[in-house]
């Protein structure tokens, strides 16, 4: 299974220079807790409510911990885990081949595939049917 | 798989007289993100996360921490516990037996499973990955 199977493909953009109410008035309206955020047309990272919470400065560029780790639609959930894990980060903004940005993959979604139930993996003889 | 084969054992935990700066520190020395508090008796009355504990932490952990904990137990399955920590929004369960902490996981100890490929996962139902999955929380529907 990959990214692209699981990932949310409405994702919320907001400028850099946005104020922080207007993230968090973006983030309340739609029901979401990450937004990808743009300049010039680039992602330039996410900020997420903790992030916000956080934030010194005035604008949504303040709230963005360092250069966005992404994936792509065909990154493996494996993938996925290991980035988030290695790069303490909650999400993974997806991007296409052209660098646009198609969907996002948090946390809360990699959690809802493991409660869906799951296998043991099969490199494990103990369970093997 | 049976949270007792991957859980962190023994948890980390510190009594609820604590400091919050100790706590701080105590995480910071283990570079963990949570840390169980015990009551009196050594019995689990909350927990604390690096997040309860920014800036300049002040008083002490008791005060901090988020009570009562939701807890596990060593034989709850690894998809019940991520529905657990997914619907009640947080970052790791107590695992208790017998009234006594016996390990912890974490989000991250989930994440660790699958990134080495210890689960196989399941699209069990695939409606739920329909393009445009998403908030359904109604715009004009607006509480107080």
């Amino acid at each position: 299974m990959r990214v692209g199977d699981i990932m949310s493909v409405k994702v919320e953009t907001i400028p850099a220079s946005a104020t922080l109410d207007e993230a968090r008035e973006r983030m309340w309206r739609r029901n979401i807790r990450h937004l990808a955020v743009v300049e010039s047309g680039a992602l330039v990272g996410v900020v997420s409510r903790d992030g916000l919470e956080r934030a010194k400065g005035p604008s949504v560029r303040e709230a963005i911990s360092g250069p966005a780790v992404t994936a792509t639609p065909h990154t493996t959930i494996r993938e996925a885990a290991n980035l988030m894990r290695g790069n303490r980060v909650d999400s993974l903004p997806v991007l296409d081949a052209q660098a646009d940005v198609v969907g996002i993959v948090t946390v809360s979604d990699l959690l809802d595939l493991i409660g869906k139930g799951v296998d043991r993996a099969p490199e494990d003889p103990g369970r093997r049917r | 798989m049976r949270l007792d084969e991957f859980m962190s054992s023994p948890a980390v935990t510190v009594p609820s007289f604590t400091s919050a700066a100790d706590a701080k520190a105590a995480m910071e020395r283990a570079a963990i993100r949570h840390l169980v508090v015990l009551g009196p008796g050594r019995q689990i009355a909350g927990v604390v996360s690096a997040g309860d504990l920014r800036d300049d932490p002040r008083g002490n952990v008791a005060e901090v921490m988020s009570s009562p904990a939701v807890t596990a137990s060593p034989d709850t399955d690894v998809a019940t516990a991520a529905r657990l920590l997914r619907e009640r929004a947080i970052g790791c369960l107590p695992v208790v037996d017998g009234g006594r902490v016996v390990g912890l996981v974490t989000v991250s100890d989930l994440l660790a499973l699958l990134g080495k490929g210890a689960l196989r996962v399941q699209a069990r139902n695939p409606a739920w990955t329909l393009p445009g999955r998403g908030p359904t929380h109604h715009p004009d529907r607006r509480g107080r």
